[in-house]
């Protein structure tokens, strides 16, 4: 179904750093619609429309610092509005009068808002607040931090959906969670499309630009998705409004990159059916009859605070008219703006002569700045707005990253440059990458991708210099974490859970807290808080029977994990001496067990045990698909991974925070032989798609050449006649990804020097030969694991065991 | 502008390889490389003689030169090509005004030699070897040569011929001659070392610094005005000898042209057109192609009457551009557009402004802004310091109270200095000083931008940005030294007309140094150290005439720069000079020696070529007439020693090409030397020294060429 929307610019407003801060409220004169919105000054201003023209109807301030929600209250005529700011709630009647207040108890920040009569519900942090008439009516605390909110009335109840960091979606009751879904990324956005009376669908935006569907009968959540639809930015808006006019309620969607879609249900099947960017972050949007009683309007509100509305009925006015209106408007801005000319140029004056202590420059603008994982391409795409044109943005990262080309924006020239070791400070992890990102033209955002190499922990500081006379720039940092291309999953899969895995234990004197803390430091998307075993069931079929072996197992190390095929007994002897010093119970004389594994390999990998420790956290690698799980209570953790490299960065972490805090921990690395072949299996069809690439792109000029000589290609070979015509998709891919293969090989070879590492061999004096394995024509993974056999490389010297701990 | 006709040859060109000539004398036709074996396509819509192929595709003549094209252009080169002599040789008789109409010909540049052609006659007009290689070839009409010339820029030379095939126009460049033009009688050159030259008749009048590699010159109707493209994508224009304007896109620049309006067209590697006005470069049309562009022509290809421009992409489109009809009358839509856009704008002010005036008028309002914001009367200072460990200087900025230089970036926006664009650094723990080594990759005065980040406090979010200005002297590659560097073996002596203080008052302001150069007793002494370490003396000393200055150092190449930097800032048009390089001597004898050598070798392994080439052909009907006769073995036989012979043409082909490569790299030294020993001089010395130089390698003189480095001057 086609749609056209006709998109005007209403007015602007100070810079709007936060979401939702925009209200339609009604107006039982006009029959139209008025426009609320908060700013980052704190000023609550009202427009209505007319004829295209906002008019303002009054301009207030609701206290001080920023506005971080508003919505729309009142009894039957909506036409009241209540905004938070910092911790209080503020009632705001038709002509900006404040008729009411309401300061919350607790300490956060109230960051989401919603009203329905008498009754006020409030999201912060990570507390969710309901009050009937000003007084407390029911308190939630979520286990991660809060990203999105929505309130929905159904039947005599009210359900509030929390959307929150760890992945979650809570349905909450007063106190009471009643219902919980887990989704593929966090939260950013929440809304629902009634479908009837007794039912409802929520539909929810993600972090990563996908819009998915919940179905809700009879107030129980499905817990299975109806349909989705993917995107590129950030969802950071949701809307239900008919704009199509097909009597079916349509999406309404606005993103972190300024794209406004609307989702239509022709078919019952959801379908893009109109969008248009703004180019600059969306923050706000709501739909209504604003600019006539008898259309509809989009109206979104952006950060830098620019509010536009699109219509979905054309001004039909005449055409002249419509011009001379524009005209108009044309002028009144050119006066404006000498108008504003005079007074910046006065102000200039003023403080040039004012001899003041503090320059200028100070408050301006706040930069909007994100980071986040594209598990897809496995990099970090950060982005970066602010409200005025971007002059340049000097980035210094203190972990080594590559900056990827195709994502950087094409206006901005980029260049690198080798960093002076004497700005180094001793002690401090040097700077490894310096960059400038010079921005031409009118450039709001800058949006760029890096790719980090796990292991390497870093902090990314990035200068922002706006355009305009003073200079400004803004700071905002992000850390790389450790194991920086991990992202956390629910729970792993059953495959996941079945792989062989090498166990990493720790033991001493720590808190769970502490043990959260060290992974929280390495991790990704960890929440402050130690979390609770999930209760929802794992995904085997052997749940049973490895519970029942799970005490009994639970610390046992099988000894020959230990031991290095070529150790004489003498040594190997000393070796369990040594182990079982460390580990009195770990280690026990249980040498047939392993033997027998030995001699049925084709039994299925059994999981690894399952703890009965308090807490756990999962995490999958994007790139390789290694897992991580963890779980740990007080002085007690065990990490397994099927990566060894995962475990040696925690392993290297994880010793070096508890050095620094003073606590005792002994860690102790078992190995799997069975992981090492697991692990390369995964990487394999990576690493023979990328050498495969590349190959074919070095055949594209070869073969073009032969087809611009002969007339008739059919003769050609069916994979240089799929190379001839995909050339254009070949190289696009490649262009993607040039370095992939030699990121791949890094994995690898890193991956060669942990594992070398656990058997007490330094394999660096080998990579080379790796490399060459891994880039030569006749590669395959047999060699490679051949390769990783301990028995081709050096016997181990006791230096080598040494350095593990053991 | 607008499109007025798309065609689609169905073809993969290649890209820069385009060119448009009526080689009939009547109708244009676009001739286009395709391929690396040398075919060029000609498009020929007014050719009534070919048919439609079934695909719809028009018809293309092919021409098969079987060598890789690395140059192509057309023009009225034989004067004595006139429509007339053509129908006269097809029995044809000519029409009234046939004589006076000359064809155009096809010029062909091939690797190392120039081919020209006439495409109407099938017939060769001439074929040179051009040992310096050719890497563009344009067909120009200068002042003081006669006729009209297919010149051809090389290894760091350019070379005009004339019709028959005869050199007519010499001269040399600093590094590979990516770009000719011809710019109403004088002759733009564009090469590798980031020069654009200027030659008239046979002395180069300016020589241009650019910011990289020059890859595309257009003249723009008026002597000393003309279009650039470089190989970062820049795009500008000169007036004068001045620059009007440049814009640089991350593009690879692939097309160059100046339309019929002296407007300047640009094709992208990306597939856009882009047409600016020349005056200020502002973008009057844009266009892109799904392909990457391969060239940009003007011609009247449909015969509508006036000149279109055309842009042809790789994947074989075509599309011709009309200036659009003058637009006054325009849809209501495109006003409302327009007005659309305007009020855009203004509100992109508007917002500009008010964004502004909040941060004017909010200065000191909360006490937390206080501690963010940093003392109004900050000064910001720049001082050069001394050399650093492992060469280059240090640009020092300070701030005058306590606050910090949290980082600093250092912006050249011409390019070409350092690897990227900007230098920059943020140290960890910031202080009130912060130093930025400098180490240019070439002599330029390059003026830098500064961009310091001060903050009140080490690690304060809030940052305030000062912009400074720096321009970098001429010689930004070496630097003052106090003590007394190593005499080099090598100087080069002249004199200049003006007194020894003017000297000095150069040095201090063409060297970086952190104090001013001082004369003592009419004499100046300056040493220098390069970032490679190399040792510089300048010494300048009264004589009777004015002051005698002697330039020390290895480099011939440094010498040459300083002698023309020194010309051009103390006003002097005419300069002689005495110099003794002796390292840089042998050098120049062992490499022509290399040069006879390598010929000699080309010469013969040539002829055993032939030999080869003839055993292949009567191994080929051997085998091929005992397969007819159904004699298995006798053909295996001849095949089996056929692909011996072909590993052996092979293996020879192998040799022929690493010694024509060592050749070439042989020949770029002499043309190098001679460029830097002519710019030892100024004025009539330089352009003397230059056609001198070519006399003797001509006659193998070695001892000619080294006398004229030493005098400027053959014998004596």
């Amino acid at each position: 179904m086609e749609l056209t929307l006709e998109r005007s610019d209403l007015c602007q407003v100070g810079t709007i750093s936060h979401l939702n801060t925009l209200a339609l409220t009604e107006d039982k004169k006009s029959g139209r619609l008025r426009i609320v919105v908060g700013d980052d000054n704190g000023d609550v201003q009202a427009f209505e429309v007319k004829r295209g023209d906002a008019k303002s109807i009054f301009k207030t301030s609701a206290g001080k610092g920023g506005v971080q929600a508003v919505c729309t209250g009142g009894g039957k005529v909506k036409d009241r509005v209540f905004c938070a700011v910092g911790q209080v709630v503020v009632g705001l009647g038709r002509k900006g009068k404040q008729f009411f207040s309401l300061q919350s108890s607790l300490v956060e920040p109230i960051r989401f808002l919603s009203v329905d009569e008498a009754l006020l519900f409030t999201g912060g942090e990570y507390a969710h607040s309901r009050y009937r008439d000003g007084a407390d009516d029911g308190f939630y605390t979520c286990p991660d931090r809060i990203t999105a909110m929505h309130v929905q009335r159904f039947a005599d109840e009210h359900h509030v959906f929390l959307g929150c960091k760890d992945r979650r979606i809570r349905m909450v009751q007063k106190d009471e969670l009643i219902g919980e879904i887990s989704t593929e990324r966090p939260a950013s956005a929440l809304t629902v499309r009634e479908v009837t009376s007794r039912a409802y669908e929520l539909i929810v935006g993600d972090e990563g630009g996908s819009i998915s569907c919940y179905l809700c009968k009879e107030s129980t959540l499905n817990t299975k998705e109806a349909w989705s639809i993917g995107g590129d930015a950030k969802v950071t808006c949701l809307a239900c409004f008919d704009l199509t006019r097909d009597g079916q309620l349509d999406v309404v969607v606005g993103r972190a990159d300024g794209l406004v879609e609307v989702i239509s249900f022709g078919d019952g099947v959801p379908t893009v059916a109109w969008s248009q960017s703004l180019n600059e972050a969306i923050h706000s949007l709501r739909c209504g009859r604003v600019s006539s009683s008898s259309n509809d309007d989009i109206v979104v509100c952006t950060f830098a605070g620019r509010i536009t509305s699109f219509s979905n009925e054309p001004m039909k006015v005449d055409v002249d008219a419509e011009a001379s209106r524009a005209k108009e408007k044309i002028e009144l801005l050119k006066k404006d703006v000498q108008e504003l000319r005079e007074k910046v140029h006065r102000a200039r004056e003023k403080a040039q002569t004012s001899p003041s202590k503090a320059s200028s420059s100070n408050r301006g603008f706040v930069p909007r700045g994100e980071c986040s994982l594209d598990a897809e391409r496995a990099c970090y795409q950060i982005s970066l707005e602010l409200p005025v044109p971007i002059d340049l943005v000097h980035l210094r990262s203190s972990s080594s990253l590559d900056l990827l080309e195709d994502g950087a924006d094409a206006t901005a020239v980029v260049s690198t440059c080798e960093p002076d070791p004497r700005h180094d400070l001793p002690g401090k992890p040097p700077t490894k990458l310096l960059a400038a990102f010079r921005c031409q033209d009118d450039q709001h955002a800058l949006r760029f991708c890096v790719r980090t190499v796990e292991g390497e922990p870093g902090d990314l500081r990035c200068v922002v210099v706006a355009r305009g006379q003073p200079k400004i720039g803004r700071v905002v940092d992000f850390r790389v974490p450790a194991l920086s291309l991990h992202r956390r999953v629910h729970e792993l899969t059953a495959d996941q859970l079945a792989r062989p895995k090498n166990i990493l234990t720790l033991e001493g004197t720590f808190t769970s807290q502490n043990a959260h803390d060290w992974l929280r430091s390495c991790l990704p998307e960890c929440p402050p808080r130690t979390q609770p075993r999930s209760s929802s069931p794992r995904p085997t079929l052997q749940k049973e029977e490895t519970s029942a072996k799970a005490d009994e197992q639970k610390e046992d190390i099988p000894k020959d994990s230990l031991r290095y095929p070529r150790d004489d007994d003498d040594e190997f002897a000393e070796i369990l001496k040594e182990a079982q010093a460390c580990f009195p119970d770990a280690v026990r004389e249980e040498a047939k067990e392993p033997e027998a594994k030995e001699e049925a390999p084709p039994e299925p990998a059994k999981p690894p045990p399952i703890l009965d420790l308090q807490h756990r956290l999962c995490f999958e690698n994007v790139y390789t698909g290694g897992c991580v799980e963890c779980d740990y209570q007080e002085n007690k953790a065990r990490i397994c991974s099927d990566s060894i490299s995962a475990l040696a960065i925690l392993k290297e972490h994880i010793s070096k925070e508890a050095v620094r805090l003073r606590q005792e921990v002994s860690d102790h690395l078992v190995l799997d032989e069975q992981s090492i072949p697991s692990f390369l299996r995964l990487i394999d069809p990576k690493l023979k798609y990328q050498r495969k690439l590349a190959e074919r792109v070095e055949l594209i000029d070869a073969i073009h050449e032969i087809a611009t000589a002969e007339e008739d290609t059919r003769w050609l070979e069916e994979e240089y006649r799929y190379i001839h015509e995909h050339a254009d998709e070949l190289r696009k891919e490649h262009a993607k990804a040039p370095q992939a293969l030699q990121y791949l090989t890094g994995v690898v070879a890193d991956f060669f020097v942990d594992a070398m590492k656990a058997r007490g061999i330094d394999g660096r004096p080998q990579l080379e030969k790796l490399d060459q394995l891994l880039l030569a024509a006749s590669y395959d993974l047999d060699k490679l694991l051949a390769f990783f056999n301990p028995s081709m490389h050096k016997v181990p010297s006791r230096d080598g065991l040494n350095s593990l701990g053991i | 502008m607008e499109v007025s006709y798309k065609v689609r040859l169905e073809k993969q060109l290649e890209a820069g390889l385009c060119a448009v000539g009526r080689f009939d004398g009547n109708h244009p036709a676009v001739a286009c490389a395709a391929g690396a074996c040398g075919q060029v396509l000609l498009y020929d819509p007014h050719d009534e003689l070919q048919v439609t192929t079934t695909s719809g595709a028009p018809p293309l003549r092919t021409l098969n030169f079987n060598k890789t094209i690395t140059a192509l252009d057309a023009g009225p080169l034989d004067p004595a090509r006139t429509r007339a002599q053509a129908k006269t040789t097809r029995g044809v008789t000519p029409d009234e005004n046939d004589d006076k109409v000359v064809r155009d010909v096809l010029l062909v540049g091939l690797g190392s030699a120039l081919m020209v052609y006439d495409v109407d006659l099938n017939s060769d007009i001439f074929y040179r070897e051009c040992p310096d290689g050719v890497f563009s070839c344009r067909f120009c009409t200068l002042q003081g040569t006669e006729q009209p010339l297919a010149v051809v820029g090389g290894n760091c030379s350019v070379v005009g011929f004339g019709w028959q095939g005869t050199e007519l126009f010499w001269n040399v460049a600093g590094d590979d001659v990516r770009c000719v033009a011809p710019c109403e009688g004088d002759l733009l050159v564009g090469s590798d070392d980031y020069e654009i030259r200027i030659f008239r008749k046979e002395e180069s009048i300016y020589e241009i610094s650019e910011a990289d590699k020059v890859v595309a010159l257009c003249s723009l109707g008026k002597r000393g005005r003309f279009a650039f493209g470089l190989a970062n994508g820049t795009v500008g224009v000169y007036k004068n000898n001045e620059r009007r304007w440049r814009v640089k896109s991350k593009n690879a620049l692939v097309a160059l042209l100046a339309t019929q309006t002296r407007d300047v067209a640009a094709g992208w590697s990306s597939g856009a057109v882009t047409l600016r006005s020349a005056s200020n470069g502002q973008v009057l049309y844009r266009d892109t192609f799904d392909a990457p562009l391969c060239s940009l022509v003007c011609a009247d290809l449909k015969l509508s009457g006036s000149v279109q421009l055309i842009a042809v992409g790789v994947d074989g489109e075509v599309r011709g551009y009309l200036p659009a009809v003058v637009e006054r009358d325009t849809s209501k839509a495109e006003d409302d557009l327009r007005r659309k856009r305007e009020i855009e704008q203004l509100q992109a002010e508007k917002r500009r402004l008010v964004g502004e005036l909040r941060a004017l008028e909010d200065q000191p309002q909360t006490p937390s802004d206080d501690a963010q914001g940093i003392p109004g009367d900050t000064q910001i200072s720049l001082d050069v310091a001394a050399p650093v460990h492992g060469g280059g200087f240090e640009l020092i900025v300070a701030t005058s109270n306590e606050t910090y230089v949290v980082g600093a970036v250092v912006l050249d926006t011409d390019g070409g200095l350092f690897d990227g664009e900007t230098l920059s650094c943020a140290p960890a723990r910031p202080t009130d000083k912060l130093g930025i080594i400098v180490r240019p990759k070439k002599n330029f005065p390059a003026s830098l931008k500064l961009q310091i980040h001060v903050a009140a406090r080490p690690m304060s979010t809030s940052i305030h940005v000062y912009e400074v200005d720096y321009k970098l002297p001429k010689f930004c590659r070496f630097y003052r030294v106090a003590e007394e560097v190593a005499q080099p073996s090598s100087w080069v002596k002249f004199d200049v007309p003006t007194n020894v203080q003017r000297v000095a008052q150069y040095l201090t302001q063409a060297f970086v140094s952190t104090e001013a150069v001082e004369t003592e007793d009419n004499q100046v002494k300056a040493y220098y150290v390069g970032l490679d370490g190399s040792p510089l003396r300048v010494e300048a000393t009264k004589d009777t005439t004015g002051t005698q200055v002697r330039v020390s150092t290895n480099d011939l190449a440094t010498a040459a720069e300083v002698v023309q930097d020194i010309s051009t800032a103390l006003d002097v048009h005419e300069l002689e000079s005495e110099a003794s390089f002796p390292d840089e001597s042998r050098r120049l004898k062992e490499t022509l020696e290399k040069v006879s050598t390598h010929n000699s070798i080309r010469v013969r392994l040539t002829a055993e070529m032939a030999d080869g080439s003839s055993r292949v052909k009567a191994l080929v009907l051997k085998a091929e007439d005992a397969r007819l006769m159904a004699d298995m073995p006798r053909m295996m036989r001849n095949y089996d020693e056929l692909m011996r012979v072909n590993e052996g043409l092979i293996a020879e082909y192998n040799k022929r090409a690493t010694n024509h490569e060592a050749l070439l790299a042989a020949l770029k030294q002499v043309n190098q030397v001679v460029q830097r020993a002519s710019q030892l001089r100024v004025g009539k010395a330089k352009a003397r020294v230059v056609a001198d130089a070519r006399r003797a390698i001509k006659k193998g003189d070695a001892a000619a060429l080294l006398s004229l480095i030493a005098t400027g001057r053959t014998g004596g």
